[in-house]
């Protein structure tokens, strides 16, 4: 009887690992992955979370050498290798693109974008990629990714995002060169024709409305506001002075 | 930030120099907690959050930015802080005789 169980179970063992070496289950193992880090980030922060006043918050200092970000990067690092070319192996190319920055290993999220282009540019992961290098990573990495998504995807909605994404990237942060500025203008307003309902368009609005009237060299567009008394008045209000605009908040 | 934004404000309180803010943290009531903790006087646009209506239209994306405009509402230069946003007014002022 003995003898026969531990038969059984031994071929029920077996063949579960006959199966799983056909077709592990890679999607589930990053999903795993994920949820794990997910927890691991929240117990980091959680004394910073859980202080119970203002006061006790800015005591905490949280150290990020302890980070789980460094930790995992290597296990997503390695589930994409082994899952090269799956959909686990996507989302773990699209996590370690995430943890480079925290994890201080920007050769990492280098590399992770170099394999996303490489054998992923026509997945859906694409759409969180393109959200992901809004503000990471370096133009010279980011900027030849997103001019591939764009010419190369078939997914309209990544495309979009792509073409936003990389105007803005060119655009940068205002002291861009007059021929970045120039294509960002123009991938600006073709976003804003392509999909005029969109967000993205919504946001192209506001660039090109920066790009026209917000320049140096320009003059100020005229608004009308509320102070902290009430009162309504005007920016035109202060012509005749040197004007300091600080657009600012107290976090 | 705040504390040169302040010595600014009173070094130059006999010019014709303005310095505005346009805030982000809340209505007036939040705004005039904050203005008379941090000891700030100078004139503010209440906007109420990170996409309030001046926000949004001048695209803030970072906050704080920063534009600093002549005496003919002309912006001649973004997002310099502290001293080098002094240098820059005394530059402008310099200009229309101050």
């Amino acid at each position: 009887m003995n003898i026969c169980c531990t038969w059984l179970t031994t071929a029920v063992l077996a063949a579960g690992a006959v199966v799983s070496q056909v077709k592990p289950d890679y999607a589930a193992e990053a999903a795993k992955l994920v949820s794990e880090y997910q927890a691991a980030e929240k117990a980091f922060y959680a004394p910073y979370y859980n202080a119970k006043s203002d006061e006790e918050r800015a005591k905490i200092e949280l150290d990020f050498n302890k980070h789980p970000g460094k930790q995992f990067l290597k296990k997503f690092q390695n589930l994409a290798q082994k899952a090269a070319g799956t959909q686990g192996g996507a989302v773990s190319e699209l996590w370690v693109l995430r943890l480079a920055n925290v994890a201080n290993n920007p050769a990492a999220g280098k590399a992770a974008l170099k394999h996303l282009q490489k054998d992923y540019i026509q997945w859906p992961i694409m759409a969180e990629v393109v959200q992901e290098v809004r503000y990471s990573g370096s133009d010279d990495d980011v900027i030849p990714f997103l001019r591939d998504v764009v010419a190369k995807t078939n997914d309209k909605k990544t495309k979009l995002s792509a073409k936003f994404t990389l105007a803005a990237r060119l655009y940068g942060w205002g002291s861009s060169s007059k021929e970045r500025k120039e294509e960002a203008e123009r991938l600006f307003e073709q976003v804003t024709k392509d999909d005029p309902k969109s967000d993205a368009a919504k946001q192209a609005e506001s660039y090109l409305f920066e790009l026209r009237n917000l320049q140096v060299g320009m003059t100020a567009p005229d608004f009308e506001a509320v102070d902290q008394d009430g009162v309504k008045f005007k920016l035109s209000d202060y012509r005749g002075q040197v004007v300091v605009l600080d657009f600012w908040g107290f976090w | 930030m705040i504390p040169h934004e302040k010595s600014l404000v009173a070094k130059l309180k006999d010019k014709k120099f303005a310095l505005i803010g346009i805030n982000s943290d809340g209505d007036r009531s939040v705004l005039n907690k904050i203005l008379k903790e941090q000891g700030i006087t100078w004139r503010q646009a209440v906007d109420g959050n990170t996409n309030g209506p001046l926000a949004t239209k001048w695209n803030v994306h970072g906050w704080p930015t920063i534009y600093i405009l002549d005496a003919k509402g002309v912006i001649r230069y973004r997002d310099l802080r502290d001293e080098a946003m002094e240098k820059a007014v005394e530059t402008l002022l310099k200009e229309i005789g101050q």
